[in-house]
């Protein structure tokens, strides 16, 4: 009986220890509560949207990469558990870690950091080859310089111009605001 | 060249059965500077309005598009006046498409299912008296690369932002009533531009200023954005240089919210009833004086906030002694930063807000006075504000409806009386 006993015990810690080492879960993006952790607009439930789940269990939701990678550098204190991106074709939630990034100027962001993540790097890489941009690893991000030059983004405008009203629509599109 | 293009003066009335494609037809026959007046009726067309012309409706005109955009403005001098547009639930662009300088866009109403008008490299374009009706999905007005614009005397209701400028700089925006929507007035990196005598009400934010500089907001009423959890009057996010001057700022759930705000002038404004008054984050270099902070819950909140001068403001709720007879208090008011700290990091703390430990908290661990934002000489009395736009609560209505009750408890105790 006492050796039942103390093998229920010891089940319920090894059970309750795996449940502490769970890996951190992406939350739904609820439009009408959510605001950027960074710049404080609301976030919106598509491809853009981010989420960072901290050690502590806490869920910050952000409305482009590049707010959330913002708030990384201003808490480098904070320790983080996991952060979490959308494939921008299906925005469907991914590890950040595990995603594939493509930056251009001519790609246009929420908040115009113009980085966007894909699931799949073949996904990627066809996005490059159709509208131009960098291809980004994970590690690379941590080193990329997160400005908004909205002079580029201006002549990246210009070509778009020339292009007609399709690509006017197009704009319209990938908009995240 | 304009003026002879006024003396070959083209004035065509279009019948009400006129097929649609008359109508561009006649459009691209008219000469420079001619007038096509159109029949009151409806009619399924797209137009493309390329040269120096007014396209006028007499009564009641309907063009109706779903694919295209109804109306396509570019060139020059074009005036486009007294028409209404509708887009289907399908429809795919915006209705009213400008490109171009110097056109007139004068008593067009939208029923837009995208986005109203878009003003896409266009400059010295005049957008008023409109009205513009959408489904909460797109924005009102949105200026892409456009400047020198000037948008007013507009209705603007259930869009996503009512007027959306980002990337154009040297607007001017006066006078828009915009309710009912996402953001009033959302500004993204843009510059010079000036908001004056603005309406922007039970929207989600009255108005978003966001990377600008130089930003004029004057006059303005921004009143019950409230629908939100983080609703605000305004907020200033990046923005350097900001006049903010004789703006009431009423029952908001933030009045003014600021961050990374340098060099912002917050003077003579009206802030009453907001469940906050303002909250400031790591700004600094600002000058906040002048203003009055009336019935908020909570008046002033701020950290992270450096090098600010605030002076000669109004605090209701504050301990006044005047020693001088000069109208200025000797106690300093402190916008402690404690309860903003607190309740930043978790923002479930909000439930203590104003409880009595939370108060005693906020004594004991007394924040350093360089962190806190102190008015050493608040004012004894509120500065009176010329207003723009009636309040919905004036003290008239208050009256009024403390009479209606009076009335109503006397008549009750009088046939309760009778009855026994």
């Amino acid at each position: 009986m006492r050796k039942i006993w103390i093998f229920s015990i010891l089940m319920i810690m090894l059970f309750m220890m795996s449940g502490c080492s769970q890996k951190a879960k992406p939350v739904a993006i609820d439009e009408k509560n959510d605001k950027c952790d960074t710049c404080h607009m609301e976030v919106g439930n598509n491809s853009f949207a981010t989420e960072l789940v901290l050690k502590n269990g806490k869920t910050l939701k952000f409305d482009d990469i590049g707010c959330m990678y913002a708030w990384v550098n201003e808490h480098k204190k904070e320790k983080i558990n996991t952060m979490f991106v959308r494939d921008y074709k299906t925005s469907a939630w991914l590890e950040a870690d595990s995603a594939t990034y493509v930056y251009d100027k001519n790609i246009h962001t929420p908040m115009a950091y113009n980085v966007i993540s894909f699931q799949d790097e073949k996904a990627a890489k066809r996005f490059i080859q159709n509208n131009g941009g960098t291809l980004l690893t994970y590690d690379q991000l941590a080193h990329h310089t997160w400005e908004r030059n909205k002079e580029m983004m201006m002549k990246m405008k210009h070509k778009k111009m020339k292009h007609g009203k399709k690509e006017m629509n197009k704009h319209d599109n990938h908009m995240g605001n | 060249m304009r003026t002879l293009g006024w003396i070959c003066f083209f004035v065509f009335v279009l019948p009400l059965s006129v097929h649609a494609k008359e109508i561009q037809t006649i459009i691209d026959q008219t000469p420079d500077y001619g007038i096509v007046k159109m029949a009151s009726g409806v009619y399924d067309e797209s137009l493309i309005l390329s040269k120096p012309l007014t396209l006028e409706g007499v009564g009641r005109v309907t063009i109706r598009s779903c694919r295209l955009p109804a109306v396509v403005i570019t060139g020059h001098h074009v005036v486009l006046r007294n028409i209404m547009i509708q887009q289907c639930r399908r429809a795919e662009s915006a209705a009213l498409v400008v490109t171009g300088h110097d056109h007139i866009i004068e008593y067009v109403q939208i029923v837009a299912a995208k986005r109203g008008i878009q003003l896409n490299q266009a400059s010295r374009t005049s957008i008023a008296h409109c009205l513009i009706r959408g489904t909460r999905q797109d924005n009102g007005i949105d200026l892409w690369d456009s400047s020198q614009n000037i948008i007013k005397y507009n209705t603007i209701k259930q869009v996503k932002d009512g007027i959306y400028i980002e990337n154009s700089n040297k607007n001017e925006v006066k006078a828009n009533f915009i309710h009912n929507s996402r953001y009033g007035i959302h500004v993204m990196f843009s510059d010079d531009l000036m908001i004056k005598r603005n309406l922007s009400e039970h929207n989600l934010a009255g108005a978003m200023i966001m990377g600008t500089k130089r930003t004029v907001i004057e006059h303005n009423s921004f009143r019950q954005n409230n629908r939100h959890v983080h609703s605000q009057g305004l907020l200033l996010y990046n923005a350097m240089k900001t006049s903010v001057k004789k703006n009431v700022i009423a029952a908001n759930r933030v009045g003014v919210y600021a961050e990374n705000a340098y060099n912002v002038q917050l003077i003579g404004n009206y802030f009453l009833r907001n469940a906050i008054g303002m909250q400031w984050n790591i700004s600094k270099k600002n000058y906040i004086a002048d203003n009055s902070f009336v019935g908020n819950v909570y008046d002033a909140q701020a950290i992270r906030c450096f090098n600010n001068t605030i002076i000669h403001n109004y605090w209701d709720t504050s301990l006044k002694l005047d020693q001088t007879g000069r109208g200025f208090s000797a106690i300093p008011y402190r916008a402690d930063p404690f309860f903003l700290a607190l309740t930043t990091n978790v923002p479930e703390y909000q439930l203590f807000f104003q409880a009595p430990g939370m108060l005693v908290l906020q004594k004991l661990l007394r924040s350093p006075d360089d962190e806190v934002m102190i008015d050493h000489a608040p004012r004894m009395n509120a500065l009176k504000i010329e207003q723009t736009h009636r309040l919905s609560t004036d003290p008239l209505n208050v009256n009024r409806m403390s009479l209606v009750m009076i009335v109503g408890s006397i008549s009750l105790l009088i046939m309760g009386r009778k009855r026994g």
